[in-house]
């Protein structure tokens, strides 16, 4: 059966992307984790916040910078916080959760999408930000799970608000 | 007549004999079982440690030298060690290092973390960041520009200046030390350093208020807490070594901490004046 699954499963990846938006529905489909999806929404992220950000500072360099930072602050966030959950002994695979993760900065790529249609309204971004940070954050928490950690839930769990948080803010800002 | 067993105790340390018990430990670390992880690190034969019960809180444990009960240094079981920590535990530390009335070896008893300079250094990066858009946006409309200037750079910076006296600075000290044969415990001393950034956390976020002097009245209030907090707890590292040499490495200590309080005034405190000059 698997010796036909295609590589990009672009299909697969859809019916994640929906799962994210509705995470209370069948979970199954997340437990078969592929990279693909979260690298598609990372760059589409960076792109969406570079270009935005700013040419004033540095003489364009800021493009360049940003992209980079998203890049980065995507993929090792998603290790970082897997990697902690793990240290504290919770139960979970790393390339699922490091899939879930990434996977659930969906909310947010849409939200900088609809950012950068309707420009820098502050009014309308900023409750917005706070929506997809708030979802993406609910989404991940509730996939991910960590019963093994009675008493260090919160330690696991706060890295997680602490990376959607600073992609909404980024999200908000560029 | 009763029979009875009776039960000889087979455990009994001593100094002379070390013995390697490997047959009693529990094999399974990473479920967060941490009295295992706990029972092996005495059971290690070193000559490092003087006495077995000895959790004085600055000797070298071992632990940092062997592999814990085989798991290999590039294992994750390995650095689970460092993250046995609950929940109350971090905030405990963190709120002892606000208030530095306590000896920070007791609240950590034998038991020190990573999980709270990591995290702890993490969050004042980004808060840095997410603090000087804000000040700088206030700033923007102060001056009736529409478009305020985020820079990005400024999130590279803290990571590195923020990692870098963290790890780097208590890396330093602890090896200075060691080289004065003060016996500085590496993980207590990355502890002292990283738990003593909590201050700035609150700090950073009262700094988004555009006024300087306030600004430099908490940089010297954070500066003088968690430099307080830091030294006091070295304090009885760095007087094992020569009264001289003590005194140098106290004023060494102090002004690495004030160049680091100057460096987050001047870089991530002071939005007003940074716009004025090009980067």
């Amino acid at each position: 059966m698997n010796q036909y699954r295609k590589l990009l499963d672009l299909r697969n990846i859809a019916l994640k992307l929906r799962q994210v938006l509705n995470p209370k529905g069948n979970q199954d489909v997340l437990r078969d984790w592929d990279l693909w999806g979260p690298l598609i929404l990372c760059l589409a992220l960076a792109l969406l916040l570079s270009f935005n950000a700013d040419e004033s500072t540095d003489g364009g360099d800021q493009k360049v910078l940003v992209f980079t930072g998203v890049f980065v602050i995507v993929w090792c966030g998603a290790v970082v916080v897997t990697v902690n959950a793990k240290l504290l002994g919770g139960n979970i695979s790393f390339f699922q959760s490091v899939c879930i993760l990434g996977y659930c900065i969906f909310p947010l790529v849409l939200v900088a999408f609809i950012a950068l249609i309707i420009g820098k309204y502050i009014y309308i971004r900023l409750p917005l930000s706070v929506i997809a940070f708030a979802w993406s954050s609910w989404a991940s928490v509730n996939f991910l799970s960590t019963s093994h950690l009675a008493n260090r839930r919160a330690l696991a769990v706060y890295p997680l608000f602490l990376f959607y948080f600073f992609i909404g803010w980024m999200v908000l800002i560029f | 007549m009763m029979a009875r067993e009776e039960y000889s105790v087979v455990v009994e340390m001593d100094d002379d004999t070390p013995v390697i018990r490997e047959e009693l430990e529990f094999q399974n670390f990473s479920s967060g079982s941490g009295v295992g992880g706990k029972i092996t690190q005495d059971k290690q034969p070193s000559s490092n440690n003087s006495g077995f019960n000895d959790t004085s809180f600055f000797e070298t444990r071992t632990p940092q030298n062997a592999p814990q009960g085989g798991h290999p240094l590039w294992s994750i079981e390995y650095y689970a060690q460092y993250f046995d920590v609950d929940t109350e535990h971090v905030l405990t530390r963190a709120a002892k290092s606000l208030l530095p009335k306590d000896n920070f070896a007791d609240v950590v008893g034998s038991n020190p973390d990573l999980y709270g300079p990591f995290w702890i250094s993490t969050t004042l990066i980004f808060l840095l960041f997410v603090t000087s858009s804000i000040a700088g946006s206030i700033e923007a409309i102060n001056d009736d520009q529409k478009q305020p200037n985020y820079d990005f750079t400024i999130l590279y910076f803290g990571v590195i200046a923020i990692y870098t006296y963290t790890f780097g600075v208590s890396l330093f000290v602890w090896g200075a030390l060691k080289y004065f044969g003060c016996r500085p415990s590496l993980l207590d001393t990355v502890g002292l350093y990283g738990y003593g950034l909590t201050i700035w956390v609150p700090i950073s976020i009262i700094c988004i208020v555009p006024l300087d002097l306030l600004r430099w009245v908490l940089v010297l209030v954070g500066f003088a807490i968690s430099a307080f907090f830091i030294t006091k707890n070295l304090y009885p590292v760095i007087s094992r070594a020569e009264a001289k040499t003590s005194r140098l490495f106290l004023i060494f200590v102090l002004a690495a901490h004030a160049a680091f309080a100057l460096l987050l005034k001047f870089e991530f405190f002071s939005y007003e004046t940074k716009t004025e000059s090009s980067t």
